[in-house]
């Protein structure tokens, strides 16, 4: 679909970016030392921490992602909320706390607390930066997606100018920058949801435009051909004479009672009343032809807001409704993946450093769970009035909350795609820290044992921050094409693996030595990659390969490398117990 | 065996609260996670004005981590009292 840049959302995005980097540099002299720089000082108030919490993990993927797969598919995106916040559970009552009596900087200085060891250094560094660069991809590729339709730049440019405004929001004061960035946008993206969804449940539901009569919309199909040219049911797109472009998708053809509107309905109302409708989802097929063309054809079909309202139609969610049981350990594993991996992910995890106690740490962590729950509840309303909305694009549902928002003016249009944007900036400028943390604390100074000062710690973190932001902008260039939540998954597989045992085991087991947690993480790390890499996902998404021919009988790795990690930790801390060194210190 | 400072005590029982409440969150999610795989026909039915099983337990998942979260900060602060 062609998209009208709008000269409103380009403005308000400009302001946006300079009143951030406005505040960077206001914050820049409080960032000198090195807990300035990785920490915050240990100075953020609990509350705006734990907003910040928001900030940090609501990435471009919760809100484009989950709002897009709701709105094409119904029920199934909340599945991802509902596991991606109860991930916090395990943050709170588990790990919040003891991590940050053990730690410092990084999680790699509670792991190794007890040990001073450069073996769990170096894991756990290698593993902070593996799974950091998994998170980048998919928020960078989110920036230049995102700022194609939005601004009219192409993506080259999107990805380069969200690169060089993150980068210098994190060189200029770092992690005292980057909370209040964060705190920031998580602010604006919860209220301006909830201010979404009190408009979508004012407009209520109604029937689209000659549907009543109980006809379907037309088929509708891009050609692509191999020089390039796109064409829209035979002509060429465009919105000129002679022209044609893709419809606005996402109408109800029925409601309860032979009614064509609603009015105003409260929330409950507006599930179960959609819920006894008849919405028009779009299937999609993409065939190669022998002319080196591609055609995709979206159908339009019928099916029972009930059914819309239950998991197991996107593709990913299948296998709830087939009989074969890999395809149901594909689920439950997914399920796993997202409740373990929340408190696994670094750049989580440091947000725990920036505030002064492990009573902050705790409540930081219960306002990050309320927000970000209550942004998840939102999440559902938001997804279903874009499916009910009129306004969506067929073929791209990453585009679904936005295009919603135009459906209400395009000063909310304008408001909204700002805030995606500094979805993007939060979530990329945590990471890069959390990247930057791990090579100069970790590597440079543990495993190499570099006698660095304070100061020149902090000039080594700052460029290493650039170094790291060169390589988001390289790889959010090279992967324009993937799939944005696809990476995610992996992210939170590759976490919840390489270091959740590690956690949880040195807290709860005694018994536990550096060999073990050595051996666990690089275990996990490498068992839950080459499981990805060898998914039948993968082979289809990236390889481009039959997905019958993956070597791995589903592909979601968590329910089988999570077990393997503790399994690893426990049998090799069992063979190294009662070496000199190796066991906890006492005291 | 050498005597246990007051801080760790306290450390000590805040985890087992926590490890209480973590427990009774997890059998909340296992029940949902398999609900959804193994009887999905149970989470059709809609008992509450018209809304169905699996959005109830769905948003009582999300609204009750943050009860259980409060309850946890409230239950802290009365024990330190």
């Amino acid at each position: 679909m062609i998209y009208e840049p709008s000269a409103t959302a380009v403005v308000i995005f400009c302001l946006f970016v300079a009143f951030t980097l406005g505040l960077s540099f206001y914050f820049g002299g409080r960032a000198r030392s090195v807990k300035g720089y990785y920490a915050a000082g240990g100075s953020i108030h609990w509350f705006v921490n734990g907003i910040a919490f928001a900030g940090d993990y609501l990435s471009a993927a919760s809100f484009l992602g989950i709002c897009g797969m709701i709105a094409f598919y119904g029920y199934d995106g909340f599945l991802y909320s509902v596991g991606y916040l109860a991930g916090w559970i395990v943050a709170l009552f588990v790990i919040a706390e003891p991590i940050k009596r053990l730690g410092r900087y990084t999680f790699a200085d509670a792991l190794d607390n007890r040990f001073n060891s450069r073996g769990i250094k170096l894991a756990a560094a290698t593993s902070t930066l593996a799974v950091s660069i998994f998170y980048l991809i998919p928020q960078m590729v989110g920036a230049g997606v995102l700022i194609k339709p939005l601004l009219g730049f192409s993506h080259t440019f999107g990805v380069i100018s969200v690169g060089t405004v993150v980068v210098l929001i994190v060189v200029t004061a770092g992690m005292v920058s980057t909370t209040y960035v964060q705190f920031i946008k998580g602010a604006l993206l919860v209220a301006f949801s909830l201010v979404l969804t009190a408009l979508i449940l004012q407009r209520g539901l109604r029937v689209g435009p000659g549907l009543e009569r109980g006809d379907l919309p037309p088929a509708q199909i891009v050609t692509v051909k191999f020089t390039g040219e796109r064409f829209v049911n035979g002509k060429p797109q465009g919105r000129g004479p002679g022209q044609s472009d893709l419809e606005h998708v996402g109408h109800l053809s029925r409601l309860p009672g032979g009614a064509t509107h609603t009015g105003p309905l409260g929330p409950l109302a507006f599930l179960s009343t959609l819920g006894q409708s008849e919405v028009v989802l779009w299937s999609s097929k993409t065939e190669k032809l022998s002319d080196g063309s591609t055609t995709t054809t979206y159908t339009p079909r019928k099916v029972p807001g009930s059914e819309v309202l239950q998991p197991g139609n996107h593709p990913s969610f299948n296998g709830i409704r087939s009989e074969k049981l890999s395809d149901k350990l594909n689920f439950l594993s997914l399920m796993l993946a997202l409740f373990c991996g929340t408190a696994s992910l670094p750049h989580i995890l440091i947000r725990y450093y920036t505030v002064k106690d492990a009573a902050s740490a705790r409540k930081s962590t219960i306002v990050g769970i309320g927000s970000i729950g209550f942004f998840y509840v939102l999440t559902l309303f938001l997804g279903l009035g874009a499916m009910t909305s009129g306004a969506i694009d067929v073929s791209n549902s990453n585009m679904a909350a936005p295009l919603l928002a135009r459906s209400f003016g395009e000063m909310l249009f304008a408001a909204i795609s700002a805030i995606a944007f500094t979805t993007v900036l939060g979530t990329v400028s945590g990471l890069i820290i959390a990247a930057s943390g791990a090579v100069v604390h970790d590597l440079l100074t543990g495993y190499f044992r570099l006698d660095l000062h304070d100061a020149n710690k902090v000039r080594a973190g700052k460029f290493v921050s650039v170094v790291v932001g060169i390589v988001a902008i390289v790889l959010g260039i090279a992967f324009e094409k993937l799939n944005v939540n696809f990476l995610v998954g992996w992210a939170f597989s590759v976490a919840a693996s390489a270091n959740l045992p590690s956690l949880v085991m040195l807290l709860f087991w005694r018994g536990t030595t550096r060999e073990g947690i050595t051996a666990a993480i690089f275990t996990g790390m490498v068992s839950s990659l080459a499981w990805i890499l060898l998914s039948a996902e993968t082979y289809e998404n990236v390889y481009k390969l039959p997905p019958e021919s993956a070597i791995v009988p589903f592909s979601q790795p968590g329910i089988v490398t999570i077990p393997l990690g503790f399994l690893t930790l426990i049998v090799v801390s069992l063979f190294t117990q009662g070496r000199v060194g190796t066991g906890p210190r006492k005291g | 065996m050498e005597k246990r400072s007051d801080a760790a005590k306290v450390a000590e029982s805040e985890s087992r609260l926590g490890l209480a409440l973590f427990t009774l969150y997890l059998a909340a999610y296992t029940g949902f996670v398999l609900l959804s795989a193994f009887a999905p026909s149970i989470l059709e039915d809609a008992p509450l004005a018209g809304v169905n099983i699996a959005i109830l337990y769905g948003m009582g998942l999300i609204i009750g981590a943050f009860v259980l979260a409060l309850l946890y900060a409230w239950l802290l602060r009365r024990k330190a009292r």
